[in-house]
């Protein structure tokens, strides 16, 4: 309980602390924003951390434990894409954002490629047999 | 209707129970010319195209020395015990692999609704593309369970084309027997033709159709905005034109007396309806259609070795029947699960992937009630004076 | 660790580099302050660079990227 207390006194005072940096100096008051975000993902990572090893742990007891990795992996990727975009754009970066966020597209596409070879390799060969 | 169709289901079973007290006396059967042995029919090569789990019942029926044990044999095989325990044992096989496909499906779900719940509500462009990842996760899933389904269903029709094949010098011998020979060319000739196009639809039509529609959904799935439904659905559309030409060169082909003729009409357009109920698989209401569409043939039966072959052939296509079922319920359990989660790229792959399934299913059903109606013409003709 | 102190220090430093421009400027010393602005962003970027670079470290890790 405490962290997630801490966490919100974290904020809080990045706003704050933003509020008052961007009258007197605007280059110094892009860098609150990073910093906050830092600060909470650090203090969320133990409870995703355990989150995701109790995911990895169920999907091999049900036995889909390939998928369940190109997911996870999937699901990583999007949220750091997310967060990082999220970051450029409230610094009034939009095109860094969107150069992020396709880059991102592009990796969870090539993770998906072997799901969709496979899928063709199936077909073809109900097609071809 | 529910009530209906149980009616007709206890119908059938009656009937088939107060059939095998065959009359011996009316039917002269080639005993007499044929074969050195005792065998009553000589069912041997029949038995040789079965399955190795069917061969040890049919075994039963093979060596039976006269009428009265092939009466015997029979009235075990056709009680509602021997058939409720048969149905539970498919039920079981069937179902226990589908689970496993339901299992991964719905984990797949819960992760990716995980996921998105997590990403909350404004749709970011990576978390899009991570539910068409989690698409595509569940297509593949899915296209495994149809493609080990499709498999199941051609190896089901080549057997049963197989069975008929085997069986028609038997039914050609009956037939020379009782001096029908003119009957007994027409017979088998009409039989001959429905099998050959059975086999060729089977090899060269289903696997390949079934191919086509899997990838489309899983296309349609991937892609997300291409609108894929309306080639899907003429897809669909054809392979119901196959099944109902089927059933035409079927009747068309063996002369169908004013009765049968009604009989068949109603298997067609019961095999449409089957076909595009559709999304929501009641497993007893397959099996329901397809035994009553049978058991209103079945009225006819006299005779020993047609019931026989009946057996068998029931004993091919139930199993079929309810694999199929049960894939379709594993589905249609999924589909839920994901419309819940809030998932909707994987529901629309589940919901056209069971559509394509029911179709299947409505061909595999068509064909072997078409063979038993065969088989029933030909006990219906064969009787002597 | 990452703690409040992080945004702190961020929010500190530049107060001091507002502060310290200010003072400049109105003393007439120009280059130097822009030499302390520029100092105050390196530091800045320094620290924080540092920190996310471990953040990502175990992002890597827990996701198996």
């Amino acid at each position: 309980m405490t962290g997630i207390m801490k966490l919100c006194g974290a904020a809080i005072l990045a706003a704050a602390a933003l509020a008052v940096l961007r009258g007197v100096r605007k280059d110094i008051s892009l860098f609150i924003v990073p910093a906050a975000g830092a600060v909470v993902l650090a203090g969320v990572l133990p409870g995703v951390d355990k989150i995701v090893s109790f995911v990895r742990d169920a999907s091999e007891r049900v036995g889909i434990t390939d998928y369940a990795s190109v997911l996870l992996r999937a699901a990583g990727l999007a949220a750091l894409t997310d967060i990082t975009a999220r970051i450029c754009r409230s610094s009034g970066e939009e095109s860094a954002a969107s150069f992020v966020e396709l880059a991102g597209k592009i990796e969870i596409l090539v993770l998906s490629l072997p799901f969709i070879s496979e899928i063709l390799d199936l077909s073809l060969g109900l097609l071809g047999g | 209707m529910r009530r209906v169709c149980c009616a007709a289901a206890a119908l059938f079973f009656i009937i088939l129970s107060c059939a095998c007290p065959l009359s011996a006396v009316e039917y002269d059967f080639y005993g007499g010319q044929q074969t050195e042995e005792a065998g009553v029919y000589d069912l041997g090569d029949v038995i040789n195209e079965l399955p190795d789990d069917l061969k040890k019942e049919a075994e039963e029926i093979g060596t039976a020395k006269n009428e009265a044990e092939m009466a015997e044999v029979l009235r075990d095989k056709l009680s509602p015990a021997f058939w409720g325990k048969a149905l539970a044992g498919w039920l079981k096989d069937g179902l226990f692999g589908s689970v496993k496909s339901l299992a991964v499906i719905t984990g797949i779900l819960v992760l990716s609704s995980l996921v998105c719940g997590l990403a909350g509500e404004g749709k970011s462009a990576a978390v899009s593309m991570f539910s068409v990842l989690s698409s595509a996760a569940v297509a593949l899933e899915v296209t495994r369970a149809a493609a080990s389904t499709v498999e199941a269903v051609t190896s089901y029709m080549t057997r049963l084309c197989a069975m008929m094949n085997a069986m028609l010098p038997v039914m050609n011998a009956i037939y020379i027997s009782s001096g029908r020979v003119t009957q007994m060319a027409v017979n088998s000739s009409a039989l001959m033709t429905y099998i050959t196009v059975t086999e060729n639809v089977s090899a060269n039509f289903l696997a390949p159709a079934a191919g086509a529609v899997l990838a489309l959904v899983c296309a349609s799935a991937i892609a997300g905005r291409v609108n894929i439904s309306p080639v899907i659905e003429t897809l669909k559309k054809g392979l119901l034109i196959v099944i109902t030409f089927l059933t035409a060169v079927f009747s068309f082909v063996m002369g169908i007396q004013s009765s049968l003729a009604a009989g068949a009409d109603t298997l067609a357009a019961r095999a449409v309806k089957f076909a595009v109920e559709g999304t929501v698989p009641i497993v007893g209401g397959a099996v329901s259609e397809a035994v009553t569409t049978v058991g209103a043939s079945l009225s006819l039966i006299r005779k020993g070795c047609g019931a026989a072959g009946i057996v068998l052939i029931l004993l091919i296509l139930l199993p079929t029947l309810v694999r199929l079922c049960a894939v379709k319920l594993s589905l249609f359990v999924c589909r839920i699960a994901s419309d819940l989660l809030g998932c909707e790229g994987p529901s629309a792959v589940m919901a056209e992937a069971s559509s394509a399934l029911s179709v299947f299913a409505a061909l595999a059903a068509v064909s072997g009630v078409m063979f038993i109606f065969a088989v029933t013409l030909f006990m219906n003709s064969g009787t002597v004076a | 660790m990452l703690e409040v102190s992080l945004i702190i220090k961020v929010a500190g430093i530049g107060l001091l580099v507002a502060v310290s421009h200010q003072i400049l400027t109105r003393a007439g010393r120009e280059e130097q302050a822009t030499l302390v602005s520029v100092a105050g962003v390196v530091i800045v970027l320094l620290l924080l660079v540092g920190r996310i670079g471990e953040l990502f470290g175990h992002i890597k890790e827990i996701f198996d990227l």
